[in-house]
């Protein structure tokens, strides 16, 4: 019951949106918002025609390696700087470079010292995601709970005993918190990245209907852009449900 | 591994024996705290000993000793059942411990915390974990929760469960320091019965060290009582209970015995309550 009226409600703020981007549209009369209904007519053309699928495949298979390359490498910093002092001192200022550099310039700057390839984009978004993902399982780490360890060494516990069944299932949670927010991340900066050197991929679709000003057919892709990441997210927010039961 | 067998030494056989016992920490001021300058400890095979003292006296750092899970700074000797501890650490394998907390890991249901304690201390063998299992859930009254998860089951729940966590193993030795300390006076007297009908349902006792400084706790549970001094520590009374359980907390013998040991605390540890 709760379950449905948290979906229900969902639901119901996106008709709200929705009207009001109807509404909006028939108020203002230009080209520049076309009507909600124009907009997903063209969607539903794209993915009947499979015009979309090529694109979205190229974004996504973009964006997953992308992400998948930070998720490892920020899991490997969160451990290894709870591990040793050191590596977390070491790295904390590099750390904050990546975080503060704003993503735009990165794009830029890798695009010209790498140049306009699928590596380029995965290898970005790798260190994108990466910051964000490490310092969240980093300070997940530090909140485990010494008493834990304490009980552990009582029973004998061996190294990987206490690995997996004590540190790995603690880190569930926030790593599967951590991979919402870095596919996001990684989603919007694959997506930013096509825009400005590619000629492939969603973000490509969109520049080029930005180009022509078709805004209806903009919308569309950029309709197509969110709801696959509200997908991507609601699968991730299932699996943390059927995951994570305690 | 740990051997499943019973004691089957007499009562009167010594299990654990600590002599000139010497430790000491940093303390915040840059100096050093001594814990312990030369302490000697025995328990008796099959007892239930209690190890009374006040806060910061250094009861639980004994435990941790007994466990192998603190080296001291030296002792002459840290024997189980006549072997140095520090020869064969092996031999903590037959000890289980019960936490001040329930210590339980969330994400494993109350039996697989249990099964935790059995897969850490290699208790053989396997196919006789289920039954178990069963058996001491049941002991504690936990059948119908093995498999709830601890945010699902009371704080008095989890510390049965982590009671059964460390009996499971059937351990030679039961190291418990101020299990019941966290939980409300009623909910602590219902597992103070649990515990002394577990202890007495088997045969031949395990021998339990259970660390307390609740006098009146004491007097409920133990065979043995161990009195210990503000650190540096030192024993300033042992006594002996022969008291029949159910021990009543309001019975003329146990309101007694709290009486002798309040005096003793006073007079020997300058402790008043």
């Amino acid at each position: 019951m709760e379950r449905f009226k948290e979906y229900s409600a969902q639901i119901a703020s996106l008709i709200i949106i929705l009207l009001g981007w109807e509404i909006s549209a028939l108020i203002m009369d230009t080209r520049a918002l076309p009507p909600a209904s124009e907009s997903f007519a063209d969607l539903v053309q794209l993915i009947r025609t499979g015009d979309a699928f090529g694109p979205l495949g190229s974004t996504l298979f973009r964006t997953t390696c992308g992400f998948a390359l930070g998720f490892v490498m920020g899991c490997s910093y969160g451990i290894a700087a709870v591990l040793s002092r050191t590596f977390d001192d070491l790295s904390k200022w590099l750390l904050q470079i990546a975080m503060f550099t704003p993503t735009l310039i990165l794009i830029f700057l890798f695009l010209v010292i790498f140049g306009r390839t699928s590596f380029t984009v995965i290898l970005l978004i790798g260190l994108v995601v990466l910051p964000v993902v490490g310092t969240y399982i980093r300070d997940s780490l530090r909140d485990f709970d010494e008493e834990l360890d304490g009980m552990a060494a009582s029973y004998k516990a061996p190294l990987r005993q206490r690995v997996f069944e004590m540190y790995l299932p603690f880190l569930i949670p926030s790593m599967l918190a951590a991979g919402r927010i870095g596919f996001t991340l990684s989603w919007k900066v694959g997506f930013l990245a096509e825009i400005f050197g590619f000629s492939n991929g969603l973000g490509w679709q969109i520049r080029t209907t930005y180009q022509i000003y078709d805004v209806a057919k903009l919308l569309a892709w950029l309709s197509l852009f969110i709801l696959t990441l509200l997908v991507i997210e609601q699968m991730m927010r299932f699996a943390e449900r059927r995951v994570v039961k305690w | 591994m740990l051997e499943m067998t019973k004691d089957t030494a007499a009562a009167g056989e010594t299990k654990v024996s600590l002599k000139n016992l010497q430790l000491s920490f940093p303390d915040q001021s840059g100096g050093v705290k001594q814990i312990y300058q030369g302490l000697d400890l025995e328990i008796e095979k099959g007892s239930f000993t209690v190890l009374l003292g006040p806060s910061g006296c250094g009861k639980s750092t004994l435990l941790n000793i007994m466990d192998g899970l603190l080296q001291p700074n030296s002792a002459d000797e840290i024997l189980i059942d006549g072997e140095d501890l520090r020869d064969r650490p092996d031999l903590s394998r037959q000890m289980a411990y019960v936490f001040q907390g329930p210590r339980l890991l969330k994400w494993k249901t109350l039996a697989e915390n249990a099964e935790f304690g059995l897969r850490g201390l290699g208790v053989q063998p396997r196919d006789r974990w289920p039954e178990l299992m069963e058996r001491y859930f049941a002991a504690v009254g936990l059948s119908e929760y093995m498999h709830h998860y601890p945010s699902q089951v009371s704080g008095g729940m989890q510390q049965r469960a982590a009671i059964v966590r460390a009996w499971v193993n059937e351990p030679q030795i039961l190291l418990m320091d101020e299990p019941f300390s966290h939980l409300d006076e009623i909910t602590a007297a219902e597992m103070r019965r649990i515990l002394v009908d577990l202890w007495r349902a088997e045969e031949v006792h395990r021998t339990v060290v259970f660390v307390t400084h609740d006098i009146s706790e004491a007097a409920q549970l133990a065979t043995d009582i161990v009195m210990l001094t503000p650190a540096p520590s030192s024993i300033c009374f042992r006594r002996k209970v022969d008291l029949p359980w159910p021990r009543h907390i309001e019975s003329d013998e146990v309101m007694d015995l709290e009486k002798e040991l309040r005096k003793a605390f006073a007079e020997r540890a300058g402790v008043r309550f």
